[in-house]
């Protein structure tokens, strides 16, 4: 059925000169399909025996086949082709005019069909021999019904249409909100994505300034790690996700730097081996280990440690930062995460990435505060 | 003449970059580099220097408190290698700053600043007190209320934490604070100690005294409109007329 309807589709103005040999033949099996029936249909007004016969009798089978094939084509020829030519030029005009012009052209082009193939018809010698005894009205009775068709037709295919365009702008829309909201998602983590924070970059340089005249050596080798360091962060920026032991490595190169300013007041500890193959993301180690650096041993006169665990857990590896602190200076759980602050960044990047509403979990003691996450293995971050 | 210097920074590198910048200045003469806040203030206390080129961030106070707790300051320029919000209040308050690394014609221009301050009499210390108090207003919006307090113990200072503090009372003229296992003595005048404290939670309860009011556990009504007060190491303190008022309104009794 579809596919007999695919020959009225032609809202685009002439179909391509390639679908011409396919319409035709629509047309022909359409014909030939329904030609017996029509041929049915009108025999049964005077008798329903011989309407019957038509179907049981191969030979007047073929026959009415036949005749049917060439009313089809006989409609199809002036009906089709000429409203492909009518359409793209009535395109500018108004729907009435469109309207009035459709109609009278398919009524028109319908008595013609029906006087050609009437004509046709009943000069052939099919060894049926029909009587028209009101042939002027038969064709004005078609006029009439392509008249009709053109206008239900017409509607039709205008409806359609409008449906078609409003699910098409609905779509559109749908695939806009859907960008909009991978845009803004993308713009969130980036927006989120940790950069090397300006006081560790300006203090950094004031050591390498100190450096250059007493040791060059050391200078240059702390140029060559924040360069590594500033690899590292842009590279980040690009990546959904390290490797543990890649963001274990930068903080190790992290640290470096830091313990030249630092000095004894800094002690360290970093897991040693290989690391286990999980995948975080980038940039939230460090911030970790810097916030520790900044909050909790920088304000201690005798300095303190800053140590990384990485422990097996049930969904993959706890991954956790302590130091030495004073716990009477620390602040609240919730006044922890300050807007704008790198703990909240790092918190608000471990949510997007694991889905969990409190990702970082802080436990503390006397003198000393931890904070850890966990980092899933790649089959647990499947399961979830 | 020379200026007598003193450089406070925590970090090793950071002092020696500061003097190498400051060998180029002939006048300057450094006599002493602090490590700390602790260090910063005992060292200005005992060398008196003319000017401290005083780091903000450092362990044990933080460049701002050292200020707080200086009675008859120096000149001072503070340090810092990067903090938006501090450069943005010097440059408001017209105080003087540099920034790590420094740069030679930087610090050139603001020692030009800095010298003819230095020894200039007590007109200029009434300026510099002036000054000072800007500073301590941009203390408190950047650091929030005062946390610590720096005491002296024989020769040494110590931190001591303001929530340990019950009471502070004046014994020979001299200043002192008590926490429940200690009393220290405190470098300050009681109205000094009153304009700094006042904001966190103390009250001055007669001429002689303040309490912290977190310790109060008891308000007894004594003698012809004095009060009594119990604290919370078990002491008791008189509450003179004028001030019981205050006391029971900052307590939320009235």
């Amino acid at each position: 059925m579809k596919w007999v309807l695919s020959m009225f589709r032609f809202q685009n103005g002439l179909p391509p000169l390639r679908d011409v040999p396919s319409l035709l033949a629509k047309c022909v099996i359409f014909g030939a399909v329904t030609g017996p029936f029509w041929a049915a249909l009108f025999t049964s007004f005077s008798s329903v025996s011989d309407a019957l016969h038509i179907f049981t009798d191969p030979r007047t089978l073929v026959c009415t086949s036949a005749i049917g094939v060439i009313f089809s084509l006989c409609f199809f020829i002036p009906c089709g082709p000429g409203n492909w030519c009518l359409r793209p030029v009535l395109a500018g005009y108004p729907t009435v005019i469109v309207r009035v012009v459709a109609i009278v052209y398919n009524a028109v082009a319908c008595s013609l069909a029906a006087a050609t193939s009437f004509a046709i018809i009943t000069r052939l010698p099919f060894g049926i021999h029909l009587e028209f005894p009101f042939f002027p009205q038969i064709i004005v009775v078609d006029g009439l019904i392509g008249g009709v068709l053109a206008l239900v037709i017409g509607a039709f295919m205008r409806l359609k249409h409008q449906v078609e365009e409003s699910q098409t702008k609905l779509r559109l829309q749908e695939l806009a909100v859907r960008e909009l909201a991978m845009a803004a998602s993308q713009a969130q983590a980036r927006a989120l994505q940790s950069q090397i924070n300006p006081h560790f970059f300006f203090n950094t340089l004031n050591t390498i300034s100190a450096l250059i005249e007493d040791d060059p050596v050391a200078a240059r080798q702390m140029i060559g790690r924040l360069a590594d360091l500033f690899r590292y962060t842009l590279g980040c920026s690009h990546a959904d996700a390290v490797t543990l032991g890649e963001e274990v490595q930068f903080v190790r190169d992290y640290l470096s730097i830091e313990h030249a300013r630092f000095r004894k007041r800094l002690r360290v500890h970093l897991p040693e081996g290989r690391l286990p193959d999980v995948r975080i993301p980038g940039l939230v180690l460090q911030p970790l280990v810097e916030n520790a650096i900044k909050h909790g041993i920088a304000p201690l006169i005798d300095g303190g440690s800053v140590s990384i665990q990485v422990a097996p857990s049930s969904a993959g590896y706890r991954v956790s930062v302590r130091n030495t602190a004073d716990e009477h200076a620390l602040p609240e759980f919730a006044a922890m995460f300050r807007p704008g602050h790198a703990l909240e960044n790092v918190r608000d990047r471990l949510r997007l990435f694991t889905g969990e509403a409190e990702p970082l979990r802080v436990d503390r003691g006397a003198g000393w505060v931890e904070f850890s996450f966990i980092a899933r293995t790649s089959e647990a971050r499947a399961a979830a | 003449m020379s200026i007598r210097t003193l450089l406070v920074d925590d970090e090793d590198l950071a002092r020696s970059s500061m003097r190498q910048a400051l060998a180029a200045a002939s006048d300057i003469e450094i006599v002493g580099e602090a490590r700390n806040g602790v260090e910063a203030i005992e060292m200005i206390g005992e060398l008196r220097p003319d000017l401290v080129l005083l780091d903000i961030e450092m362990p044990g106070f933080d460049g701002f408190e050292v200020v707080q707790h200086l009675a008859n300051p120096p000149a001072i320029v503070f340090v810092t290698a990067y903090d938006e919000y501090a450069v943005r209040a010097f440059e408001a308050n017209a105080i003087d700053y540099l920034l790590k690394p420094v740069q030679p014609e930087r610090l050139e221009r603001t020692l030009a600043r800095v010298r003819p301050r230095i020894g200039a009499g007590a007109a200029d210390a009434a300026e510099r007190n002036s000054e000072l108090k800007d500073i301590r207003t941009v203390l408190r919006e950047r650091s929030g209320p005062l946390r610590r307090i720096a005491a002296r113990r024989g020769k040494r200072i110590v931190i001591v934490p303001l929530r340990e503090v019950i009471r502070v009372e004046i014994e020979d003229k001299l200043v002192f604070a008590i926490t429940a296992s200690d009393r220290v003595l405190i470098e300050k005048t009681i109205g000094e100690l009153e304009t700094m404290l006042e904001p966190v939670g103390f009250l001055r309860i007669s001429r002689g005294e303040l309490v912290n009011l977190e310790t109060v556990k008891e308000l007894v009504p004594w003698f012809s409109g004095t009060w009594r007060v119990k604290l919370a190491n078990g002491e008791e303190r008189d509450v003179s007329r004028e001030r019981a008022r205050q006391l029971k309104e900052a307590m939320g009794i009235e």
